[in-house]
């Protein structure tokens, strides 16, 4: 497959993401609902998920969290705007670890491997996007950095995780992609995958911003 | 072993290792007492800390306008003695914790209402809500 047309879909999936982050994570967050775990286990993985089984290529769900990252930090209302943005930004990166072997093919997976990698990659993500995010958020805004506040929250993380776990489970078992649906999307000609990805991701951005 | 038993293993142990957390936070809970606030191993009351600290108004980078009653005044309340010298660690009741400075303890209000700490200076996840402690270390 042509880069560009990686690339195209990094930013139309990465630009979702980020879009879904800022409007339905910002709301759950007010609600005082668990926000982050449902929208890492449903939203954030359930993108990458269908990313991957549409495109099968490694390295794009990295690309997709650095985008809905930038997003989500630019989107100035909500909850904590860095501290987010660097957990989306690193589930990215935990989600292509996780599914780096080549024996972990969504596509041959039977209903309980996709559950149980689905558990696996939810709690996981959203459990590494917290921690990671609780060292580099004040290191990046040079705050007061102090491991032993992260040692006490740590059964508060794997509480949490649940949430997003089982989130992941229900979704990677509900993604249903037919073969072909995936391919007519991908090998689209570039006269309708183009314009339609770019106007897609560009609707994203720009109604994220008017809506803040 | 094959990766179609261990795979399924480690989801279960994910889950049960978040269902005992979820059964530890929830136990170890705890309780808001709504009149008061420990700080510095002394009980409180918030209707004198009202009387005796400053009100103030902050916007913070992070945003919004937000009112509360400035910490450090709260610190100096409790009869904390140099209080520059130390470092507090603030903590909610589901034992989520921050330690903060004296400087930010300067740039910072307690929300009695809604029980949470705003920093000017910090990013939202050193705002602790249901605050029950503060702890001078």
């Amino acid at each position: 497959m042509k880069g560009m047309r990686i690339l195209a879909g990094i930013i139309l999936f990465g630009s979702l993401w980020g879009m879904m982050e800022c409007v339905l994570g910002d709301y759950l967050h007010n609600q005082g609902i668990w926000a982050g775990a449902i929208m890492t286990g449903f939203m954030g993985f359930g993108l990458m998920a269908i990313s991957r089984r549409m495109y099968g290529v490694r390295g794009m769900q990295l690309g997709m969290g650095l985008i809905a990252g930038v997003l989500k930090y630019i989107h100035p209302v909500g909850g904590c705007m860095l501290c987010s943005a660097i957990a989306i930004a690193f589930e990215g990166a935990v989600f292509e670890i996780i599914w780096y072997s080549p024996k972990l093919n969504m596509n041959r997976m039977n209903w309980l491997m996709k559950a149980s990698m689905g558990v696996i990659s939810g709690y996981i993500i959203y459990s590494a996007g917290y921690v990671i995010t609780h060292i580099l958020t004040p290191v990046v805004a040079s705050a007061p950095l102090y491991l032993s506040d992260l040692a006490g929250v740590m059964p508060v993380i794997f509480s949490s995780a649940t949430i997003a776990g089982l989130a992941g489970g229900l979704t990677l078992s509900a993604v249903q992609i037919p073969s072909d649906f995936a391919m007519r999307v991908t090998n689209a000609k570039k006269e309708i995958y183009y314009p339609v990805a770019y106007a897609v991701s560009a609707f994203c951005w720009i109604g994220t911003i008017i809506l803040s | 072993m094959k990766v179609e038993r261990i795979v399924p293993a480690i989801a279960v142990c994910l889950l049960l290792l978040g269902a005992f957390s979820t059964v530890y936070v929830e136990s170890s809970k705890e309780k808001i007492i709504q009149d008061t606030i420990k700080i510095n191993d002394k009980e409180l009351e918030i209707s004198k800390i009202m009387k005796s600290c400053r009100d103030m108004s902050i916007e913070p980078e992070a945003g919004g306008n937000y009112e509360g009653i400035s910490l450090s005044d709260m610190i100096n309340f409790s009869g904390v003695k140099n209080p520059a010298e130390h470092r507090y660690k603030i903590l909610g009741s589901d034992g989520y914790s921050k330690t903060v400075e004296w400087n930010d303890m300067n740039n910072g209000i307690f929300d009695i209402e809604k029980r949470i700490v705003i920093f000017t200076n910090l990013p939202k996840q050193f705002w602790v809500k249901d605050v029950v402690e503060i702890k001078v270390v």
